[in-house]
């Protein structure tokens, strides 16, 4: 019981205290990035585990692959990273079942979409 | 997490204070990777919190004076890092001691060296395997220049390995790290192991490990295979070449038991005969006919890294047979014929290893290793019948301890046996040869070794000293000392030295094969004594990175000196060879040095160049040991299309003038120039690549570059000049090749 009420109560100033937090220099930020050419289930999950491997990535979630194409939702620090630098990644990562090749591209949307976004 | 922690955050945000973010890494193998659940904690305090699943933490910063933060994690060396003013903070954990040296391959790039390991230790992984056929061992090295695949009986096509500038018994052939390829099985056991069955193979020059035993000299091949808990579910392969001859493989993996912890593996081998080919009109062969099935279990349970028990075992059968000589033989009607010319080997080796481990604690671990082999061979070469018998064991116990956390012990004993018996006789009369009979070459050799591994100064330097003291039943105690030392200059540079001896016992015949195809006499001056000899050597590796390319050059100095050596003496009587032990100077001084550029990840270029002086002072002259050229030069380029569809690899091989076996004392027509003449030999291989099935073609020796006439007294094989022994270039003129792979992962 105590337990839950902690644990309650720290979401509870998660959520109150969190914008405060983050108002420092470093602030964080969320990219939306269509990545293409994934031609099976593992490639998610790769590009995934290479991003976290990179400093200021604080979070990757991605939706389901849609002709060849999955929707990455990626939060991260300013200070330490950027969007290109993501995108950057992404196209370096090697590919799940051929680790010699790098055939992931990001799909460049027109500005307004990706600026929504930010 | 834990209570504390979320209490803790909860009053740094209660109170508005700041929070300090970051991430957790650990060096990985491959680069830095997150380490989730490593714990990161203010010093001097119980201020801490754990990395969550992406690696990611954050602290309370309010009432924290000293801004130093501790992390740690299991397996990585705990670090301190202060944060400064920082509000963002990168750790990175050095991985801890007790595993490296333990070097973790992966398909991603080709032949390299090994950062981690303290001895140079080149690794030929399966992405460099794909460069060429690789139907066998002795095939696996057309891209790298540390090892010289060598004929030593034109007729079975033998072969063997050289490191060094010296012959393959001197250097040790390990299977999963276990000696497998000696004795009996050393004329013919590197061809037994197809393509499809090796991982990786680490070649080591010069001084290695003492934990293997005492045996290698000029160095190590270990040849890992493929891991049943990591390899393909399913491998199938085919090859054939122009001469007809014909390769399958077939590799099954899976996972058995209730809780899958136990993987298998099953791979079958076989080769089946080429046509009858003879390009150059001289009545011989130009390859054997050969005919081989193979079939090996693995087994494997648990991980050798994780605390608990875990267990490798494997079973392996080859049964083997070549046929060579005059076009005609047939060795059913023809054995030990004096009228028509041939070699038959034929042999069955049953063979198996278990090695078990348990790992006590993270700074304990003891492990338990056996091996053996057994081998039925009969075989003809020409008038001479040889049957021979070997049983062989090797039995190993080993402690390993890390203390102080700078050093790792591994203490334990070994023992090794053998029993080899070998049948001479002789089918003819006429070539007034007396040493029919049998021979047995025993082994029983208990020993004691300890290797220390301290790394100091942030693992910038790396010490490796090992002792070991074997007891010969019939030579008494050897006492063998290695050593070796890295130091990692800067992230480019890194420089090695080794230094240590090493002793063998001679398999005369079974190592000599051409002693039995020779029409000399054998004549035992003295008995053998086991041959010993010194070898040091430093190498220095500089690597770098600009833009999209990655490039590294390594340049190594090896000299090994012999202070017992034996080798058959042809030059003090025409007609005999003289069995007798070698104490003068004998000496191998080997140069190389290797550079291999990348760009872009799509092309490869390769290019080495080898210096070997290796001789010998006799009578007061220096003899250059035969088929070694002064100069050597390799390359190769590898080029892959974007899509990774296509891969084209083409590499050369240049030999300078070699020294040849004097065969002055022949009449004219047997003579032989005392050099071989420069040549260069060519291969190329294209390769097509579709999700999992690769199909490749290629041509091994473009140019059709042949020896004249490589058999002595080919038109009289029986005959007391006929000679095999002055092999030194392509005998079989240009070979086409295609093959398929296909895998199910």
């Amino acid at each position: 019981m105590k337990k839950t009420f902690a644990f309650i109560a720290a979401m509870a100033a998660l959520l109150l205290f969190a914008p405060a937090t983050y108002a420092q220099a470093d602030s964080v930020k969320t990219a939306v990035i269509k990545v293409t050419n994934l031609h099976c289930n593992n490639d998610m999950p790769t590009i995934k585990k290479r991003l976290l491997n990179n400093d200021g990535i604080d979070e990757v979630t991605y939706s389901g692959i849609n002709g060849e194409t999955s929707v990455f939702t990626i939060v991260y620090h300013t200070s330490v990273t950027s969007q290109e630098q993501i995108e950057k990644a992404i196209e370096t990562t090697p590919g799940c079942d051929d680790k010699n090749s790098t055939p992931y591209r990001v799909r460049k949307e027109n500005g307004r979409k990706k600026k929504a976004h930010e | 997490m834990s209570r504390m922690t979320i209490v803790l955050l909860l009053l740094a945000h209660m109170c508005g204070a700041q929070t300090i973010k970051g991430k957790l890494f650990g060096e990985g193998v491959q680069g830095k990777e997150i380490l989730p659940g490593g714990m990161v904690r203010w010093l001097g305090t119980d201020v801490a919190t754990f990395a969550n699943e992406n690696g990611v933490f954050e602290l309370p910063v309010s009432s924290i004076k000293d801004r130093r933060l501790i992390a740690s994690n299991m397996g990585f060396v705990t670090d301190t890092i202060a944060v400064g003013d920082r509000t963002y903070v990168s750790i990175t954990l050095r991985r801890d001691a007790k595993d490296l040296g333990t070097v973790t391959i992966t398909d991603r790039s080709g032949a390299r060296l090994s950062t981690t390991s303290v001895g140079q230790t080149e690794i030929i992984n399966q992405r460099e395997l794909s460069k060429a056929a690789c139907c066998d061992l002795a095939g696996c090295f057309g891209t790298q220049a540390s090892v010289q695949p060598q004929t030593t009986n034109i007729v079975t096509n033998a072969q063997e390995l050289r490191i060094l500038g010296l012959s393959g018994v001197y250097n040790q052939v390990l299977f999963d790290g276990l000696p497998m390829v000696y004795g009996l099985n050393y004329t013919y056991g590197i061809s037994t192991y197809p393509g499809t069955l090796v991982n990786s193979i680490m070649v080591s020059k010069g001084t290695t490990s003492v934990l293997q035993g005492y045996e290698s000299i000029s160095g190590q091949i270990n040849m890992e295979s493929r891991q049943p808990d990591k390899t393909e579910r399913l491998l199938l392969n085919g090859y054939m070449n122009s001469f007809g001859e014909k390769h399958a493989n077939a590799n099954l993996a899976t996972a058995v038991g209730r809780n899958k912890k136990w993987h298998t593996m099953l791979s079958l081998h076989t080769v089946q005969p080429a046509g009858k080919v003879d390009g150059n009109n001289d009545g011989f062969l130009d390859l054997p006919l050969l005919t081989r099935y193979m079939a090996l279990n693995k087994w494997r349970y648990g991980n050798e890294r994780e605390k608990g028990l875990s267990l490798q075992g494997m079973v392996r059968v080859v049964s083997e047979r070549r046929i060579g000589g005059q076009t005609g033989y047939a060795p059913a009607e023809n054995e030990g014929s004096t009228s028509i010319y041939g070699q038959c080997v034929h042999y069955t080796q049953p063979e198996a290893y278990v090695k078990a481990g348990y790992r006590l604690s993270d700074d304990h671990a003891v492990s338990l290793a056996a091996s053996g082999f057994a081998q039925q061979q009969r075989s003809w070469f020409g008038t001479t019948s040889y049957h021979a018998r070997q049983q062989s064991g090797y039995l190993n116990l080993q402690h390993e301890w890390l203390w102080r956390e700078k050093h790792l012990l591994k203490y334990g004993a070994s023992y090794r046996y053998q029993e080899l018996n070998e049948q001479i006789a002789f089918s003819d009369t006429f070539l007034h040869r007396t040493y029919a009979g049998r021979y047995d070459t025993r082994l029983r050799v208990p020993g004691l070794f300890a290797e220390n591994t301290f790394h100091w100064k942030d693992e910038k330097y790396t010490l490796i000293t090992g002792l070991r003291l074997d007891h010969h039943q019939q030579w008494g105690a050897y006492l063998t000392p290695r050593s070796m030392l890295k130091y990692v200059i800067n992230d480019h540079h890194t420089l090695r030295a080794s230094a240590g001896t090493g002793w063998r016992q001679v398999n005369l015949f079974a190592e000599q094969v051409n002693l039995l195809a020779s029409s000399r006499d054998v004549v035992f001056a003295e008995a053998l004594k086991p041959e010993q000899a010194m070898n040091w050597g430093v190498s220095h590796n500089y690597r770098f990175e600009a833009g999209d390319m990655t490039g590294a050059v390594t340049g190594d100095f090896y000299s090994t000196r012999f202070s017992n050596q034996f080798f058959p003496d042809y030059d003090s009587d025409p007609t005999r060879a003289i069995i007798r032990n070698f104490t003068g100077v004998s000496r191998s001084n080997a140069l190389q040095v290797d550079a291999s550029l990348t760009f872009f990840k799509q092309l490869e270029v390769r290019a080495a160049y080898n210096y070997l002086y290796v001789y010998r002072i006799e009578n007061g002259g220096k003899n250059m040991l035969p088929f070694n050229p002064r100069n050597r030069a390799m390359a190769a380029v590898s080029y892959t299309t974007r899509n990774k569809h296509w891969q084209a690899d083409a590499n050369m091989h240049w030999f300078d003038r070699m020294r040849l076996p004097d065969t002055r004392n022949n009449p004219v027509e047997y003579r032989r120039p005392l050099y071989s003449v420069p040549y260069a030999s060519y291969n190329v291989q294209l390769t097509y690549k579709w999700r999992t099935l690769d199909v490749y073609a290629g041509c091994e020796n473009l140019l059709n570059y042949r020896q004249p006439d490589p058999i002595i007294s080919a038109t009289n094989p029986f005959g007391p000049y006929f000679d095999l022994s002055s092999v030194w270039g392509p005998t079989r003129g240009r070979e086409l090749y295609v093959g398929v792979r296909y895998a199910i992962k």
